[in-house]
């Protein structure tokens, strides 16, 4: 006979294993996602250019996350075929992460600062224009 | 229902959550060079978190890249804009605060479908198990490059590099369009730096010793990218890095007696030509476009030798645009497109 005090115990403790489970097996999108909707947050809400950039840096990189995290492999190095002592190569794929998203984020992060350089020479060019970065005065100033 | 401890979840959590307290204290902070500044150390945990996830590629070209020249050029354009953000808020402000109610039913409903996705790190996950093995086992045996980031990039995926190395260099075209003027009875700096001459010799003393030092590191990063991390975009970050070094311990004039406008220029466009004529060369021996094997019979060595040596020679090329480009970025954003004075 099972008393019912053991019987919630037993189902809490569960509950509380499998939230743990699903925090631990997943907390790569977790971060990813989060970070992801604040720098949307930022680039929807901030009224200063200067922080949608920030905003936008910051979204990147949580998508570039989600990439690269999907490429981890429990156990794995980091994919530099290794040698055995006579000069062997050893190609196990489960002993190295998987390459592809590492060289697609690699070239992905030159690629951001190029866009980050773009976007900066555009706010010097508002500022010069408009002699603010803020958006509101930007508009009132172009419907003047 | 196990978890396996030898990845220290404990560590990529708290890196996960100093990330986000830094990504909303950016967006959260009135002074823009405060918010510069922890957009840098923003990059530098997200650093730690791609060692950690053994993509160590990933993690040197964002230290060299994200936390180095980004913040560079925020710091360089903050000069000419207004270091405050104004906090009056427009009567549009109250509509735009319903997005973080959007914004967190998305992110619960993308949270809840993360249940579909593989776990964290399982081996058996569709993206390890598909295509990478096929790179993992043959990289080393076609391209003689035991570093399969590096033979994928400029072997398997070349195309792919060398429309990123286009798509840097229009960037820097784009900048220099947008800002470059010759006359500078415009020039409006809102926060002149004061003239100190001569004065800070500890900071050119330590600039003086270790511009060397980053120069021949840039190379060895470079040329060793078949064997260990690194390759040509880390290796011209780095390069063009010691300029910009130099930029800032004596002034930009300085810098640009020693790389030119017209010679970053011309590497701009110089690293990309070398990219694409060494894919034209295959073409035109007959082979497909980047098919470096093409080379073997011209150099004298085995398929494989060549397809390495073609990995180096493109990865050269590739570093000549990045250095250019990053130097080009920087003159041209902390100048503010007159290249008189700098940060």
């Amino acid at each position: 006979m099972i008393s019912p005090r053991a019987v919630i115990w037993k189902t809490g403790c569960d509950i509380m294993d499998d939230l743990f489970y699903f925090i631990i097996s997943k907390y790569n999108y977790w971060g990813a996602i989060i970070l992801l909707f604040i720098g949307l947050y930022g680039m929807i809400v901030r009224n200063n250019l200067m922080k949608k950039i920030i905003g936008m840096v910051i979204f990147q990189t949580a998508i570039l996350l989600f990439f690269v995290s999907i490429g981890v492999k429990r156990g794995a190095t980091v994919p530099i075929i290794k040698f055995s002592p006579d000069k062997q190569p050893l190609l196990d794929p489960a002993a190295y992460a998987n390459p592809l998203p590492h060289v697609l984020i690699l070239t992905a992060i030159v690629v951001g600062v190029a866009v980050l350089g773009v976007a900066l020479a555009l706010l010097q060019k508002i500022q010069r224009v408009h002699g603010t970065i803020e958006e509101d005065e930007i508009l009132e100033d172009m419907r003047k | 229902m196990t978890w396996d401890a030898s990845l220290l979840w404990q560590f990529d959590i708290l890196v996960l959550i100093m990330m986000v307290i830094c990504a909303v204290t950016a967006l959260a902070l009135e002074g823009l060079l405060s918010s510069a500044i922890v957009t840098g150390v923003y990059s530098f945990l997200i650093c730690l978190m791609w060692t950690h996830m053994m993509a160590v590629d990933v993690a040197f070209t964002e230290a060299a890249v994200g936390a180095a020249i980004s913040t560079v050029i925020f710091l360089g354009t903050a000069q000419y804009i207004s270091r405050w953000i104004k906090k009056d808020r427009s009567k549009e402000q109250g509509i735009k605060q319903l997005t973080i109610v959007i914004a967190v039913i998305c992110a619960v409903m993308m949270l809840n479908a993360t249940r579909d996705l593989p776990d964290w790190a399982n081996p058996a996950s569709p993206a390890s198990t598909h295509l990478s093995p096929g790179y993992i086992e043959q990289a080393y045996h076609e391209t003689a490059t035991p570093n399969v980031v590096t033979a994928v990039l400029a072997d398997y995926r070349g195309y792919d590099t060398m429309f990123e190395a286009v798509v840097v260099f229009a960037a820097a075209l784009v900048v220099m369009v947008l800002l470059r003027r010759t006359s500078h009875k415009h020039r409006k700096v809102l926060h002149l730096r004061p003239k100190r001459e001569g004065r800070d010799t500890v900071l050119r003393g330590a600039a003086q010793s270790i511009i060397p030092v980053m120069q021949i590191f840039a190379l060895y990063v470079l040329f060793h990218g078949h064997y260990s991390p690194g390759g040509g975009f880390q290796g011209g970050v780095i390069f063009g890095a010691s300029f910009i070094l130099l930029a800032l311990c004596y002034n930009l004039k300085f810098s640009m007696n020693r790389f030119r406008e017209h010679l970053v220029l011309w590497c701009c466009a110089g690293g990309v030509l070398l990219y694409a004529g060494i894919g034209a060369a295959c073409l035109g021996l007959g082979w497909n476009f980047l098919g470096y094997a093409a080379l073997a019979d011209l150099l004298g060595i085995s398929g494989k030798m060549a397809r390495s040596h073609g990995i180096l020679a493109v990865e050269v090329g590739v570093g000549i645009t990045v250095m250019a480009v990053m130097v080009s970025l920087y003159y041209d954003l902390a100048s503010g497109g007159d290249l008189e004075d700098g940060l």
